[in-house]
């Protein structure tokens, strides 16, 4: 199977990655207009689009409860919520077509690029980090570190963050494309293909959701390793 | 994937900033209305908790001040009843006692009335039995004073009625 590339831009020594730009604001703009056409108008008694928007954020927030104790999940409700909502419509957009253009790929999931999850993963070991040293004090988290399973630790949970959301994501991206090369091969393969593939992109959404959820959900529990907050 | 390390920063990059974009915008547009109405909703709760138990322990207290009434009445109600009670035994026995006086005094009178009419009429019959042996013995002695042989008789009627 050869490859497609995406295009690309150069801005000097930096390359810029065309399709992941086109569908990192895609990604933005459906969550943000989500959000924002679900928060207008709140009431005590929620509608039914603030009650879809409501029982997302409640969710991220019991994800976060579970690790950090429901008192210490406010300040980092809004981060939380931007990182799952942000991960779930990433993980999902792919589903939805494949756009191939000569050589070119001009449709997927970002999140199946590895490296865009190790620049997330990277967002979450920086912050983590942060709030141990805000929460703890230079001192007590350098202390931490005396033990040298720790230090190996912050690696191992950078990449093990990064690569779980990305082989998850990117398998599903590569049975996808597959499939529909199946689907080329011969007009007695076209319904075989589409069945798979109709189950394969529900496969896929569950997994996509699945991951992250455990994205998040790992996010909080090495803010909770980190911060001094592990029951 | 070619993984120059001009593509790995590009993506790094490109992560970074959708992710930050993505929580200003969430910041600066929405999550305001979302947290306000979370706490709005948990005050609400609170206060209507909050009101429920005064309310009930107004309501016990209410009840309780009834209660003590009502005992409080029940109380007075029997006092009164007593009371009553109490007023028409002496009322009962005061006119049973005025009502045997009277008896008695009004027996009295009717036995001193009949004493003195009796006396009365006796007196008067003396006088009308006197007045008729007179009246007859002067009818008598008119017609047959001449016979002597009465003369004895008369003085006998006059003796009996000297002793009477």
């Amino acid at each position: 199977m050869e490859t497609a590339k995406n295009p690309t831009i150069n801005l000097g020594p930096v390359t810029f990655d065309l399709t992941l730009l086109a569908m990192s604001i895609l990604v933005v703009i459906i969550v943000f207009a989500f959000v924002y056409w679900a928060s207008r108008q709140m009431t005590l008694k929620p509608s039914k689009k603030q009650n879809v928007l409501e029982s997302i954020v409640e969710f991220v927030n019991g994800v976060g409860a579970d690790n950090l104790g429901a008192d210490n999940v406010k300040p980092y409700s809004l981060f939380l919520f931007t990182i799952f909502s942000f991960i779930l419509v990433s993980n999902q957009i792919g589903l939805f077509t494949k756009l191939q253009i000569g050589e070119y790929n001009l449709w997927t999931s970002p999140t199946a690029n590895m490296f865009y999850d190790m620049g997330l993963s990277l967002i979450i070991s920086l912050f983590v980090n942060i709030e141990g040293i805000r929460r703890q004090g230079f001192g007590k988290y350098l202390a931490e570190y005396k033990n040298p399973m720790n230090i190996l630790e912050v690696f191992t949970d950078f990449l093990s963050l990064a690569l779980r959301l990305y082989g998850n994501i990117y398998a599903g991206e590569i049975v996808m494309g597959l499939l529909i090369q199946l689907f080329h091969v011969n007009v007695l393969w076209m319904p075989i293909a589409f069945g798979l593939n109709m189950l394969w992109v529900a496969f896929s959404f569950f997994i996509g959701c699945l991951q992250a959820y455990v994205f998040t959900m790992l996010t909080t529990m090495y803010l909770a390793k980190k911060s001094g907050i592990e029951e | 994937m070619e993984a120059s390390l001009g593509t790995i920063i590009g993506n790094i990059i490109l992560v970074t900033g959708s992710v930050f974009v993505l929580f200003f915008l969430i910041k600066k547009y929405a999550w305001g209305n979302i947290t306000s109405v979370f706490d709005e909703r948990a005050r609400k709760i609170t206060d209507d908790i909050d009101s429920a138990e005064s309310a009930r322990k107004k309501a016990e207290e209410l009840a309780q001040k009834r209660e003590e009434e009502l005992a409080g009445s029940r109380k007075e109600a029997s006092q009164i009843i007593d009371s009553a009670k109490e007023t028409a035994e002496n009322s009962k026995s005061n006119i049973l006692s005025q009502a045997h006086s009277e008896v008695e005094r009004l027996k009295e009178k009717a036995n001193q009335e009949i004493a003195h009419s009796r006396k009365e009429a006796l007196a008067s019959i003396k006088g009308d039995v006197a007045d008729l042996t007179v009246a007859l013995a002067s009818k008598i002695l008119s017609e047959k004073l001449q016979a002597e042989g009465q003369t004895e008789l008369i003085d006998r009627y006059i003796d009996q009625l000297g002793d009477s």
